[in-house]
């Protein structure tokens, strides 16, 4: 198994994601009883080929930014899947179907080189649990910045679709700071220091202040208010730039995170 | 929505006086401030909360402190710092190569240990402690996700900011076989430790393509009466612990035929704030991912 088989199977994935989600959204109800298997279909086969990388490569496929992207297409569909099967809200199959391919896409037009090399301070028991439950963050993330999208453009769902909001920050919020600690337990056993202002650090920390500061904001609030939202659009932001956009700022020069 | 302005302004006018102490009275010197002082300020900070709670809960200013729009004010200002410190780089070099300039008086190469962190800093604290003592004072059903959370972020926040003038960080270079009993500090002094290492034997594998992918120090550590003497395998992620003092692996060089192992050495006598503080926001953000699904807001408060 190398990079060169990701299309065999990306390409029934996408399809499969994307045909779920459309379904979901235009289908009648003969066609919906196909849902579960388009999309779990999807994320099986998907799921296939980071198991056979992993075993290829003979280290966990989370080093590298391609590597994670795997993770992060993976984890969108799973928890828009699961937002679903719990609040029957058709169109978030699509949104994370169509979020999820696009970083398919990203990965089959702009291949990362995937060697084998793992250097001595990722060989830890933290890696996998930090990097997998730092992704599974990031898709719960990206969907609420979905649902916030959606709500912007038609008010009139915002105050049905607030508490989904709410709960998906809840649980975003939570696995960002678990995926956070872990790494400074990490950090403490590699490095000596559980917090070292490395700007992936920063960039970590200031993306769960703002969404915390929108824990803090929307007190009792049956609806997401302007600021609320705002928050949340720049609490995505800041995930992108801790994410892949901190490798263009200036303060990345020394940082031991930045990975290509 | 004017209340959270108003802290927010607060907070924002704290950071603007920490750049202005910073310009009239730059370069902390925290060393008076090590152990037992430093303990001293955290039962200090920590008593003032409590009190504060217990004897002037509804007083104005003890009120706004505990309220949840002086926690956005915090975390806004806090997270303006951070964005600078996640921008600027904040080595030395860079305050070398910017030489006197009004960015570096205004101690933006070095922000995390500026006034305005500090001052930020404890004023969190002291919002954090109050919060933690009136959730656990006012019994509620899910009270304590609200407390174990504030409160391991106090002790977190309180290890970094007590705990920096006790912190050291040492780096020792010994060849294979021999012994050494000194190290360097981060001002490029030679200083002694308490612990005497021997280097016994040092092994390193690589990848075909040359990275190093697995190396590992052989040594015999010599604590005197206090430790006693420990062999052990030092190696990445792999520390070795004697009390207060962490020793890490951090990498190798070759000089001529001989093996040189590069060494950190830590002391850090408030680990354990770290741990706990660690562990209670784990379990805080545990509890709330699971019973997310079944929270009320009213019933945080």
């Amino acid at each position: 198994m190398n990079w060169d088989s990701f299309i065999y199977f990306a390409l029934p994935s996408m399809v499969l994601w994307c045909a779920g989600g459309a379904v979901a959204q235009f289908g009648g109800d003969r066609a919906r009883r196909f849902i579960a298997p388009m999309v779990l279909g999807g994320v099986v086969i998907f799921m296939l080929f980071i198991a056979l990388l992993w075993l290829s490569l003979d280290r966990p496929p989370m080093r590298t930014m391609g590597e994670t992207r795997l993770w992060y297409s993976l984890s969108l569909s799973v928890v828009g899947y699961l937002i679903f099967l719990r609040w029957r809200f058709s169109p978030i199959l699509l949104y994370s179907g169509v979020m999820a391919s696009i970083f398919v896409m990203v990965n089959l037009l702009r291949p990362d080189i995937h060697d084998q090399t793992l250097m001595p301070a990722l060989q830890s028991i933290w890696f996998v649990p930090h990097v997998t439950i730092y992704m599974l963050a990031y898709g719960v993330m990206g969907v609420a910045f979905l649902m916030v999208l959606y709500i912007s453009f038609r008010p009139s769902r915002n105050g049905a679709l607030t508490p989904m909001i709410r709960e998906l920050n809840d649980c975003g919020i939570s696995l960002l700071i678990v995926g956070m600690l872990i790494g400074a337990i990490w950090a403490k056993e590699a490095w000596g220091n559980f917090w070292s202002w490395d700007a992936k650090e920063s960039w970590a920390l200031i993306t769960a202040f703002i969404y915390l500061i929108y824990m803090h904001l929307r007190g009792r609030s049956t609806t997401t208010t302007s600021a609320q939202r705002w928050t949340l659009i720049a609490g995505f932001v800041a995930l992108q730039i801790c994410w892949y956009g901190v490798r263009f700022l200036p303060a990345s020069q020394s940082s031991v995170h930045v990975y290509g | 929505m004017s209340r959270i302005l108003r802290d927010i302004n607060i907070c924002l006018g704290l950071l603007a006086l920490g750049f202005v102490l910073e310009v009239v009275a730059p370069d902390i010197d925290l060393q008076p401030l090590a152990s037992p002082v430093s303990g001293l300020l955290m039962v200090a900070t920590l008593l003032m909360s409590v009190m504060a709670y217990l004897n002037y809960r509804d007083n104005a200013v003890v009120k706004r402190l505990m309220s949840r729009s002086m926690g956005v004010g915090i975390m806004v200002s806090l997270t303006l710092l951070v964005c600078m410190i996640g921008i600027i780089p904040q080595d030395r070099f860079m305050q070398m190569v910017e030489g006197d300039g009004l960015l570096r008086r205004l101690g933006l190469f070095s922000l995390k240990s500026s006034y305005p962190f500090i001052l930020l800093s404890l004023l969190m604290l002291l919002s954090l402690g109050c919060v933690v003592v009136k959730y656990i004072a006012v019994k509620s059903r899910y009270g304590f996700i609200m407390w174990s959370g504030h409160l391991g972020l106090w002790l977190c926040f309180a290890a970094g900011i007590f705990g920096a003038a006790d912190y050291k960080e040492l780096r020792v270079s010994v060849g294979e076989g021999n012994q050494v009993g000194m190290a360097v500090n981060d001002k490029g002094q030679v200083v002694p430790l308490d612990f005497m290492i021997t280097l016994n034997h040092f092994s390193v594998e690589y990848y075909p393509s040359g990275g190093a992918k697995h190396y590992a120090s052989d040594v015999s550590v010599d604590g005197g009466k206090r430790w006693g003497l420990r062999e052990r395998v030092i190696e990445v992620n792999h520390p070795l612990r004697m009390g207060s003092y962490f020793i890490y692996q951090t990498g190798h060089r070759q000089e001529g035929e001989e093996q040189i192992s590069i060494f950190k050495v830590i002391y850090d006598p408030y680990i354990w704030m770290w741990y706990l503080g660690i562990a209670l926001l784990i379990l805080c953000s545990l509890t709330l991912f699971l019973l997310n699904f079944k929270l009320r807001q009213d019933e945080l408060g």
